[in-house]
This record gives structure tokens, sequence and C-alpha cells, in this order.
């Protein structure tokens, strides 16, 4: 009898440390560990093929230069259980103008008390990135206030981005994470790049 | 006692792991965060990922949770194609969310191929008919009704009463309208043809149209072109920006026609951007605007702060609000095709095809929609009703309702796919 007791004190014990363990999901936390130019065409607008003189001046394609930048977070994961990365999502902003918004749906376990790295690569391209600069209407007030041509800014952003010469900002970062339990909890996260 | 402990630790197994195995149900949507449209689209996006979080709090898909796919397509059709293919094939997308009024046509005899039901937030009148278009639905008054029903608005409440009109209507004239648009943007031209039509139907003259790029920091040459041919009233086709711009230079040119614009040309960056001159502009809306109090509107603010609290609530617009609108149409048509047990293209499309008076959620003026909805197999129109809004001291509120089937009764079947 004393032993089937202590059997079921046992067995309601490491019940109660697995529901509690189940329950207390600490929010894992990330941050931009770097940011790197993952690949880059030299910057043009609008390539003219067909072309042989003035007046047969061939046809411009609606396409620019290809920036691919790399964003590399530190995903800390604080429990003692692992968790599961969901989906990651955040906008990226070259000196204040917003230029892409990232996703990553990947599903990548963290083990318990440690630290993953997330690549996440997005492309940027001239034509869109100059459109955006001039038909939204947020771009074009800030480019009007600081007296900048579209085409002007995002030309330099693909002659110097090598130097990282100007801010990058990682903002409105949420990921969503999962527990063993399939519990969720979403956490939220921004950055800069350079970090001085 | 040893059984009961083995029984005991099963269940624990099993409520554990229940949870982690539930079936999801695959959404794509192809929304534009990097390019032309993103200023807009960006809003609409996150508001497609809240209402999703929102479905998925409570109780998703009859227990089944969404599993959303959202990319960016930077606003060019080859990538939305692209990116269509890897739902179909790759994701096994359910439904397909979809953004512009180019890619959602370029994409629409594809998607009718693959029998894949689509919401577009392009509510061009030319999918509404099933008939050409079947798989093809929108999420609220189509581009032509909206445009008919605006300039019906303006003709019915402003021409005729107002006083700024009296001596024009006293001497006899004619109103003239001229329509301000892009001519090669497939969303800007959608609905010309129905608001030339719906303007010869009141009586209305028509001037030339201008050509007004969807970039444009200077409309200047277009309004002096208008002023010159005495429009009274301006359609203003294009995105929020270069309305902005046309009505900005309107009014210092004084050029006094009033303003009616398509919905993509009217929110916050519009009051912001043209200030004073965008008094008195008026809009179809197709939903309320994020600070109005409809119900489940205290669900999408409420949203907006959980699901994406990095972004601040006065960068967050109506579109937040059409991307509920969206994600709630198909979650309805998904809730019934799932208790069908099939959500394959056939089924869910039939189950759209079966909404009748349905309001967002089951809730009467939800999300302040325009009136009630009725999709069937010969119309995918779902709604005659159109919303108008209007700017008064920097303020946008609601202007008049605008039932088009009931005033204009003969016309409403021939208008289908305009």
């Amino acid at each position: 009898m004393k032993k089937r007791a202590v059997l079921f004190a046992m067995a309601l014990l490491t019940s109660l440390a697995f529901v509690s363990a189940c329950l207390a999901f600490e929010a894992p936390v990330i941050t931009l560990d770097r940011v790197e130019v993952a690949s880059i065409q030299p910057f043009f607008v609008k390539p003219r093929i067909g072309y042989k003189n003035e007046k047969e001046p061939g046809k411009e394609l609606p396409s620019g230069a290809i920036l691919n930048m790399a964003y590399i977070f530190d995903i800390k994961n604080p429990n003692k259980t692992p968790v599961m990365l969901d989906e990651l999502t955040f906008t990226t902003a070259f000196e204040g103008f917003e230029v892409n918004t990232a996703f990553s749906y990947e599903n990548s376990w963290i083990p318990a008390g440690k630290t993953n790295q997330l690549k996440v690569v997005t492309t940027n391209e001239t034509l869109p990135t100059i459109t955006s600069l001039m038909v939204a209407a947020e771009n074009v007030q800030k480019l009007q206030e600081k007296k900048l041509a579209a085409g002007a800014i995002v030309k330099k952003w693909w002659e110097n981005v090598g130097d990282f010469s100007f801010p990058i900002e990682v903002t409105a970062g949420t990921a969503l994470f999962k527990d063993e339990k399939g519990k969720e909890l979403r956490v939220t996260f921004t950055g800069k790049w350079p970090k001085k | 006692m040893s059984k009961l402990i083995i029984v005991f630790g099963l269940a624990l197994t099993l409520v554990c792991s229940v949870a982690f195995a539930a079936e999801e149900i695959s959404v794509g949507s192809i929304n534009d965060l990097t390019g032309a449209t993103s200023d807009v689209g960006k809003d609409a996006a996150l508001g497609v990922r809240e209402c999703v979080t929102y479905i998925n709090d409570n109780g998703g898909i009859n227990g089944k949770k969404i599993k959303l796919h959202l990319f960016d397509y930077g606003y060019r059709v080859p990538e939305a194609i692209t990116i269509y293919k890897r739902f179909r094939d790759q994701d096994k997308i359910k439904l397909l969310l979809q953004w512009g009024t180019g890619d959602t046509e370029a994409l629409s005899p594809t998607v009718n191929k693959d029998k894949m039901v689509t919401i577009s937030d392009s509510m061009s009148g030319h999918l509404c008919d099933p008939a050409k278009t079947p798989y093809n639905f929108v999420y609220s008054t189509d581009y032509s009704t909206g445009a008919r029903g605006c300039l019906t608005g303006w003709y019915e409440n402003v021409w005729k009463k107002s006083d700024k009109w009296k001596a024009a209507r006293e001497a006899g004239k004619k109103p003239k309208l001229v329509c301000f648009y892009m001519f090669a943007s497939p969303y800007a031209s959608a609905p010309i043809k129905a608001i030339k039509d719906q303007a010869k139907l009141l009586g209305i003259e028509i001037a030339r149209d201008q050509d007004v790029s969807l970039t444009a920091l200077d409309a200047k040459s277009q309004v002096l072109a208008a002023k010159e041919e005495g429009a009274n009233v301006v359609w203003h086709g294009n995105t929020a920006m270069s309305v902005a711009t046309a009505i900005k230079d309107s009014y210092a040119l004084k050029f006094d026609a009033d303003n009616i614009t398509n919905l993509w040309g009217l929110d916050k960056n519009l009051v912001r951007m043209a200030g004073k001159a965008a008094e008195n502009t008026l809009v179809p809306a197709p939903c309320a605007f994020l600070e109005d109090n409809f119900p489940y509107m205290d669900k999408v603010r409420e949203y907006c702060k959980k699901v994406n609290p990095g972004v601040p609530m006065d960068k967050r617009d109506i579109h937040t609000v059409q991307g509920w609108l969206k994600v709630s149409l198909g979650a309805a048509g998904l809730k019934i095709a799932d208790k069908k047990g099939n959500l394959d293209g056939p089924t869910l499309k039939a189950a759209l095809e079966s909404l009748r008076d349905w309001y967002p959620f089951d809730t009467k003026d939800a999300l302040g929609v325009p009136g009630p909805y009725t999709i069937t197999d010969k119309d995918h129109r779902p709604t005659p009703v159109v919303s108008l809004y209007t700017i008064k001291d920097g303020k946008i509120i609601p202007f008049a309702k605008i039932n088009m089937k009931e005033q204009f009764p003969e016309q409403w079947p021939k208008w289908l796919g305009w």
C-alpha cells in the first residue's frame, strides 16, 4: 500500500513538473547580429535591348538591377524545453525609407537554453524600389522634405551599400514561436546596422 | 494502481500532442510590400495576417487552423505568377488571396483552369461575371458599380442640391465629367467605361480624358485642360499620392470642379498630403475606416496592436479593414465547404455562391460593409450598395448610401462584367 502511495505521488509530481514546463513559456529573444550584402548587380534601370541607332532605339525592358541583402539574427531560447520558430517577418528600411518586407516560414526548433542563428535574404530591385519611392505617399513626402530624387537616392544605395555608409534598419519585426504543446507566443524585435 | 498511472500518462501525452498535430488549411496571399502600391499594400497585408490570427484564436475553420503563406510580389505580374505556382504545387493552398488588377486579371485564366478560388483586392468589374471568370471573387462593391454610384451620389446630392452649382443649374447647364487616370494602368482604367456610361445615363457631358501618371508630382497641364473644357466633376482613378497631386494643382489653379475618386484614392494620406484642397472629395468605401465604430472594429484595432505592435496605429488605415473583409469572406466559404467535407475548388466556389444576405462574422454591419452580400453562380458582385464617404474639416466621414440595383433595376443585370 505504502509502495503504491509513493508511486502515485511520484507520478503526480512528474506530471505536475511536466505540465508546469508546458505552461511556463518564456519569450525567446531576437537580436540583429549583422547585415550582409548577399549579392549585387551594378546599378541600372530599364536596360535597352536591340539598340542600333537613334532611329532604331530598340525597346526598354521593365526591369532593373538586383540587390540581395542578408539579415542574420540571433534567436535565444531561454526556456528549459525546446521551442519552434513558426514564422518570422520584418520590414527593412534604408535611411528611413521602407524598402522591403521579409518573411521566413520555415519551421526550426531551438534547443532549451541555446541560441540559433537565422539568415533571411531579401531581394531589392532598382525599378520597383524607385517606383515605390515615387508613388507611396509617405516616401514622396520624405523625398520632397529632403529635396532628393528617387532615382538618385536608389543609385547611391546601390553604389554604397557595401560600405554600409547609410543606416539600415529592421522594423516591425514579429516572430511566432510554439512550444512542444503547440502553445503560441508572439515576439517583437527591431535592429540597426551598422550598430554604431 | 500501476494501470491508473499508465492511463494517466497516456492521457497527458495525448493532450499535449493533440494541439500540435491539429489539421491546418493552407491559404496563399500575394501582396505588394515593396512595389508601386506598397504604401497601401503593406497595411492591407498586415490586416490579412491579423484577421487570420483572430480567426485561429477563435476556433479557426471548424477547429482547423489557417496556415497563411503571405508573399510579396513587388507589383510585378511575372512574380505573382511564380508565387501562385509555388502556392499551388508546394504549399497546396485551398484559397488564394490576391492584390492588384494587373496580376489578378493576368492570373485569371490560370486560376480558372486550375479551379482555384481567388479573392482579390482588385475589385475590377471584369472579374465579377462567373460565366467568364467562375473562380474569381471580389470582397466588396466592384470598381464599376462604385464609380457609377459615386457619380450618381455627386449628381443627386451635390449637383442638384448645392448652392455652388445653383446658378449653373438654373441656367440649364448640363454638368460635365472629366476622368483623370493613368491610361496604361489596368486598375485605373478598369471602371472608366462604366462611369462614362453612367454619365450618359444621368445626362452628364463628358470632357476629354486626362492621362495622369500614378507617380505624378505635377498635373497642372491636365488641370488646365479640364478647366478649359468647363468640367464640374473630376473622377480620379489613381492612388492617393497621384490624386493628391491633381487635387492640390486644381486648388492652386482655381479649378473649382468637385472631386470624386476610386477607393484607393482616398485615405489618411490624401488628407495629409492635400489638406484643405481635399475637402468634400467623395469616395466609394469598401468598408469602414479604421476609427469607425461598427461591430468587430474593436477586434480589428485590438489585433493591430496584438499581432503587429511594432507598427504605430497612426500608420494604419482603412486598408487594414479591407484585409479583414477579404479574409472573413474567404473564411466564410471555407467553413461551409469544410462542413461538406471537401475543400476543393468547386466546393469552395459553391460555398461562396451560397452566401445570402451575408455579413462578416455573421454579424449585421460588421466591418461597416456597404450592405449585406449575396453571391450566386450567376453574379459575383457581392453587393449593389455603394457606401460613399467624404472629407469634412480634415476628417473622413460617411456621406450617403446608394443601392444601385434598386435605383437602376433595368440596367443592373446588364452591368455585370463591366
